[in-house]
């Protein structure tokens, strides 16, 4: 009885600590709590996820750069199937393959900039949309070097990287964090429309960073 | 058709009581957000605060005094051993502290809201709404006593604190200049006197706020925007529909001419305004420092010239403060302050440059 009032107690804590409610002596011992009890760990990480999932409800979703890379090594690991080559339709007009491969190259293109652009820089979307250019080149070349139907184990193309949608960040250094610290400052001292908060950012920030 | 008449003046009647009742409450956030502002600049206080910010929360102490007419400000991080902040600011008047004016109005509408208790003491939450994505909302709780924020929110659009602060323990020290605090409540007391109507009215006209500002002349938010110091004592005129800056003149080697560098925002968002422009000492020599603000909400930009290759850095984000650093035309610029990083975003692309040579005779 006294267990189960025990644990009733906990999970009322436990939503208190993850919506930022709880005390911090209830926070204290709730951790201390989590460090011991391995199905408060697991429950920790249930509420967690949920709680992420309900917040992340409305986010919009975005396709990170190693999509189409993680597409590729998952067909390599695929099993080969039975290859039987497909032969063409021999009332298809000459000039229908190569059209409708241009289009599906160009549609695939068309998606992966729509989703890999979401919530990017003009930068990354210029990046992007190159990387999406390289590969409909690619696509339209391999169409017009196979046939339709053509063996996707033995046809090995190299995997199409994304990386350059990234834009190359530079490591912050040093020096450059001083400055960083020193354009905080200024902005507290010179730009600050309130009094207290300008100087409790500088304070946090300079612990931070 | 007469009971239809009556029924519709009474909505009518009702509807027009709401807007004023409404009108009414912005009015009394707008003056309750201006005493704040005053009190927190002319009181002597001290006092621990936690400050909440990116899920870590910080034990900080605070002093504010005045000094030989100048505020000094110390900061304490309680839980690490760090050296005090200490922000001082020159001698100032009532008159030159920020106001919220109504034209403020346009891009943030202000609410009372309810009671609350904090510290011990009770105090009035005050809202600052934004009216679209460019600013956080601002939620305070204010003394009711000394009319300092005991507590204060600022909220994103997608209704989630970005940052926080509540006061654990308050204490007015002293106020060292009596004739200042009598003059401060002297035209406070002015500024709410009178029925509500008339009070409304002075406030659509901006009579109120320049009378509570301890009656020195304010220009209108149009002028002083147009208003830009370039940190000289001097101030200069600037367009403020195109946010036109003039840097500080650079003679060339010869001194036949100056070069100059006129940095132009256009269009800046809705609300923001240059306030002004200066030079900055930085680690790198000096920089140049814009101040760009909706009133409650500012943003610095500052510009520092490139000499080895542009780098581009990730945004920064702490709290409500946000850092975004971009490269134009061989110019280091770098954006700070307490707005969403889209905001800072749309600010910096809308910067332009115009180069000036003049000759001298």
């Amino acid at each position: 009885m006294s267990n189960t009032t025990k644990h009733t107690t906990q999970t009322e804590y436990l939503s208190a600590l993850l919506d930022d409610e709880a005390g911090a002596f209830e926070k204290r011992r709730l951790l201390d709590d989590v460090q011991q009890d391995q199905k408060l760990q697991q429950k920790v990480a249930t509420y967690s996820l949920i709680g992420e999932a309900m917040r992340n409800e409305h986010a919009s979703v975005t396709v990170r750069a190693n999509f189409l890379t993680g597409i590729h090594d998952q067909l390599a690991t695929e099993p080969a199937y039975n290859k039987v080559h497909i032969k063409p339709a021999a009332n298809q007009p000459s000039w229908f393959k190569p059209v409708t491969g241009m289009a599906l190259a160009a549609s695939l293109a068309a998606i992966i900039v729509v989703g890999v652009t979401t919530n990017q820089s003009p930068q990354k979307w210029q990046a992007s949309q190159q990387g999406a250019q390289v590969l409909a080149l690619q696509a339209t070349q391999s169409n017009e070097n196979n046939s339709v139907g053509a063996d996707l184990t033995a046809k090995k193309t190299e995997p199409l990287s994304l990386a350059t949608s990234e834009p190359q960040y530079a490591v912050p250094n040093a020096a450059w964090r001083k400055r960083l610290k020193s354009y905080v400052n200024s902005h507290v001292k010179y730009a600050s429309t309130s009094a207290i908060m300008p100087s409790v950012r500088a304070v946090s920030y300079a612990a931070n960073f | 058709m007469q009971l239809t008449s009556r029924v519709l003046s009474s909505i009518v009647v009702a509807l027009s009581m709401m807007g004023l009742s409404a009108q009414l409450f912005a009015n009394d956030a707008v003056i309750l957000l201006n005493q704040m502002n005053d009190a927190l600049h002319t009181l002597e206080y001290q006092g621990k605060l936690v400050y909440l910010k990116d899920g870590e929360a910080y034990n900080l102490s605070i002093k504010h005094v005045i000094e030989n007419g100048a505020e000094k400000e110390i900061v304490t991080l309680l839980d690490e051993n760090s050296d005090d902040y200490v922000r001082e600011s020159s001698a100032f008047s009532l008159s030159a502290l920020p106001k919220i004016t109504p034209q403020m109005q346009q891009v943030y509408s202000f609410d009372i809201g309810g009671m609350g208790k904090v510290a011990g003491r009770p105090c009035r939450i005050v809202l600052a709404r934004p009216k679209d994505r460019k600013r956080y909302l601002q939620k305070y709780c204010i003394d009711l006593d000394r009319s300092v924020v005991l507590k204060y929110s600022l909220i994103n659009q997608h209704h989630q604190p970005v940052e926080r602060f509540m006061f654990t323990d308050f204490e007015v020290i002293s106020t060292p200049d009596e004739d200042l605090e009598e003059s401060q409540l002297q035209h406070s007391v002015t500024a709410l006197a009178g029925t509500p109507h008339e009070l409304a009215n002075r406030i659509q006209t901006g009579s109120a706020l320049q009378e509570s500002a301890s009656g020195a002349d304010i220009l209108p938010l149009t002028d002083m925007d147009a208003v830009v110091s370039n940190g000289a004592g001097n101030a200069n005129r600037a367009s403020a529909d195109t946010g036109f800056v003039r840097q500080p003149q650079k003679a060339e080697v010869g001194g036949v001419s100056v070069q100059h560098t006129e940095w132009f925002f256009d269009p800046l968002p809705a609300g923001f305004r240059i306030v002004s422009s200066d030079k900055v000492k930085s680690s790198s020599g000096e920089d140049d420092q814009i101040v760009i603000s909706d009133g409650l909400s500012s943003v610095s930009v500052f510009f520092s010239t490139n000499n080895q290759p542009a780098k581009a850095y990730k945004p920064i984000r702490s709290g409500a403060l946000n850092i975004l650093t971009r490269n134009y035309q061989g110019y280091t610029v770098t954006l700070v302050g307490e707005v969403p990083e889209s905001t800072l975003q749309d600010i910096y692309e809308g910067i332009k440059r115009k180069r000036v040579t003049i000759d001298k005779q």
